[in-house]
């Protein structure tokens, strides 16, 4: 098998996906090493938890994309109930700002002491750059007194434009139906390949595999049957398909949500995704123009009838 | 240790210079003493990358045609960014003309040998139907013409919604089309497959053969994202280019232009281009001169096995080295 120090040497130099898959196969063979050697024992095989691990590590490189997004979608919900957050921060900042000006005055008087200690006068080890932040973070205190009293976390749902909450109603619908999907998605995935399982071991419990190899062949073998089957299923193509639909539609609205937010903010210094996206097509039709161009010219050149398009 | 049997693994064999570029572009032209007069030009498809034709020295397709004496030209389409989402299929035409002409105008010649692997050959029976004065031979390998055939890829593409994807993502990204392509059969190609080369750490020769796969199976471009809402709308889910409708910038592609001499490569194990994506092609084209060569293969296999380089390559370098003399 391979050798735990070479693992990091391998991760750098192969495919991350060959790397994931490896591993994962590394356990999968373990277990199916392990169910073999009840097997050979004269043991019964029985449907247990080393089969459900074994399922995790064949099809965690799949899942894992799609549960990415639902943990994504948890992000937004906690990302626009603004009220209790923002509440929050605000309690936090103060309660920060009290405590900084403890440690500063802490600091200050820690400095002082031991300045006095060692009979030196403060301002020989005074440095003009740090009283030069001193003073500068003065002056922004003094603005913040005057400008920063606002009632954000009330005024939050009249800050946005409409078109935000549409894009947020819309990609939370989204995620609903993505989940639910991805639910049967899932269950529809684990209970082809239970059924899979459940026939290799009929055909186990009633041969005896002489080795290894066969035992695991057969196993496979099962289990790519009602796969095969399963992937063409009607139900698998309609819940497939739904699952895929839903997730595009939260993806899209997810970033129209935030890019929505950004273009009614006057302050806001990026261009979108959208808006580089309209000048890079824009840019394709300009060239798309030139060439045309380019070909007549070149046509003229050969005497040739400009106006032919071929 | 298994680092130190794949620590130089670099795929691509043959050496090459870059004749053109155009963005993310490139016209590649190997480097050799050609003896036959017809230069071979390949067209990849815009999903992976060319180099599996030269994945390494035992497998290399562009070192046996290199060796039979031809002068071959690669078109490599790059990775596309999100710069790159408004490509059209017309643009892939487009510049597929463009190095047709280029190696006319170079090598002194009026037509080209143009041979198309997967998607690339789609391109190509389009490019010879709206060009076919600037083609002398046409190769197909495992060529997607007919989209209606049931396998599962196809199944799922016709229930795939592309504008949403585009939409989503901009472009179909690799690990996207990473996880369908593997999801299509996730025992075999997820699970047995590692299993065995867990058996097999041991076998040097089959280590490397299986990390080259690996570095280009997970070396995958996005497709651009309108390219992609194309391709599965007109190709997948109206089939439209054996019905006759496909039209490149209004410019009809009619399959009864394709009369130049014909080879058709086909994999009978074929899981995402079966032999039905091409038999209805074959039958129809009115060229005279038309061969099919059938391998026992998958859609890879055909490229990369040895065997298929003992058998299928001989016969299909010997039918290109008498058309281009």
């Amino acid at each position: 098998m391979i050798a735990d120090e070479e693992l990091i040497e391998l991760f750098k130099t192969i495919p991350k996906e060959s790397f994931e898959l490896i591993l994962r196969n590394i356990k999968i063979k373990r277990l199916l090493e392990n169910l073999y050697n009840k097997h050979r024992d004269g043991l019964e095989l029985t449907y247990n938890e080393q089969f459900d691990e074994i399922f995790e590590e064949m099809f965690r490189f799949f899942f894992r994309p799609l549960e990415m997004a639902i943990s994504g979608a948890k992000m937004l919900e906690s990302l626009f109930i603004l009220s209790k957050p923002l509440n929050f921060t605000k309690i936090q900042s103060e309660l920060l700002d009290s405590y900084l000006e403890l440690m500063k005055s802490l600091y200050d008087h820690m400095r002082l002491t031991w300045e006095i200690w060692l009979g030196l006068a403060p301002k020989d080890l005074e440095n003009p750059a740090e009283k030069f932040i001193d003073l500068y973070s003065e002056r922004i205190k003094n603005y913040r007194r005057e400008f920063t009293e606002t009632e954000l976390p009330v005024e939050i749902l009249f800050v946005f434009p409409k078109k935000v909450f549409e894009r947020f109603e819309n990609a939370i619908e989204s995620w609903s139906e993505f989940s639910s999907f991805f639910k049967r998605f899932r269950e529809l995935v684990k209970d082809a390949y239970t059924k899979g399982v459940e026939s290799f071991i009929k055909i186990a419990n009633s041969n005896r595999f002489e080795n290894y190899n066969d035992f695991v062949s057969t196993f496979f073998s099962e289990e790519a049957k009602v796969f095969d089957e399963l992937l063409v299923s009607k139900e698998y193509l309609e819940t497939q398909k739904n699952m895929l639909k839903n997730l595009m539609d939260y993806i899209y609205n997810y970033r129209m949500f935030f890019e929505e937010i950004a273009m009614s903010n006057p302050l806001n210094p990026f261009a979108t995704i959208s808006l580089l996206d309209k000048a890079f097509e824009r840019i394709y039709d300009l060239r798309r123009k030139i060439r045309e161009l380019e070909k007549r010219v070149e046509k003229l050149e050969r005497g040739e009838n400009a106006d032919r398009k071929d | 240790m298994l680092i130190e049997k794949i620590r130089d693994i670099k795929p691509g064999y043959s050496e090459f210079e870059v004749a053109h570029e155009d963005w993310m572009f490139r016209l590649l032209h190997y480097k050799s003493k050609p003896k036959l007069k017809t230069p071979l030009l390949i067209c990849y498809a815009y999903i992976n990358r060319p180099y599996i034709l030269d994945l390494h020295k035992d497998v290399s397709v562009v070192k046996r045609l290199i060796n039979a004496g031809l002068d071959v030209w690669m078109v490599d389409w790059g990775y596309p960014t999100l710069a790159d989402r408004h490509l059209k299929i017309s643009d892939y035409i487009d510049y597929l003309d463009f190095c047709v002409d280029f190696i006319r105008k170079k090598k002194s010649v009026d037509s080209v040998t143009l041979h198309g692997y997967c998607l690339g050959s789609t391109l190509s029976v389009i490019y010879a139907s709206l060009y076919p004065e600037k083609i002398r031979n046409l190769v197909i390998q495992t060529p997607p013409i007919n989209f209606d055939t049931k396998n599962t890829l196809a199944i799922w593409a016709k229930y795939t919604d592309p504008v949403r994807v585009s939409r989503a993502m901009l472009n179909a990204t690799g690990d996207f089309l990473n996880l369908a392509f593997l999801l299509v059969d996730p025992i075999r190609l997820a699970v047995e497959k590692y299993q065995s080369l867990l058996d097999n750490l041991d076998n040097e020769k089959f280590v490397r053969d299986f990390f080259f796969m690996d570095y280009w199976i997970f070396d995958s471009p996005a497709i651009p994202g309108k390219v992609y809402e194309e391709y599965i709308t007109r190709w997948y889910h109206r089939n439209e280019l054996i019905k006759g409708e496909y039209d490149v910038d209004g410019r009809k592609v009619d399959l009864n232009n394709i009369k130049m001499p014909t080879l058709v490569l086909v994999a009978e194990r074929d899981h995402i281009t079966p032999p039905d994506s091409v038999m209805s092609f074959f039958e129809s084209i009115p060229s005279k001169d038309k061969k099919l060569l059938m391998s026992e293969k998958g859609h890879i296999g055909l490229t990369v096995s040895r065997s298929s380089h003992k058998k299928i390559w001989v016969e299909a370098v010997e039918w290109i080295v008498e058309r281009s003399k």
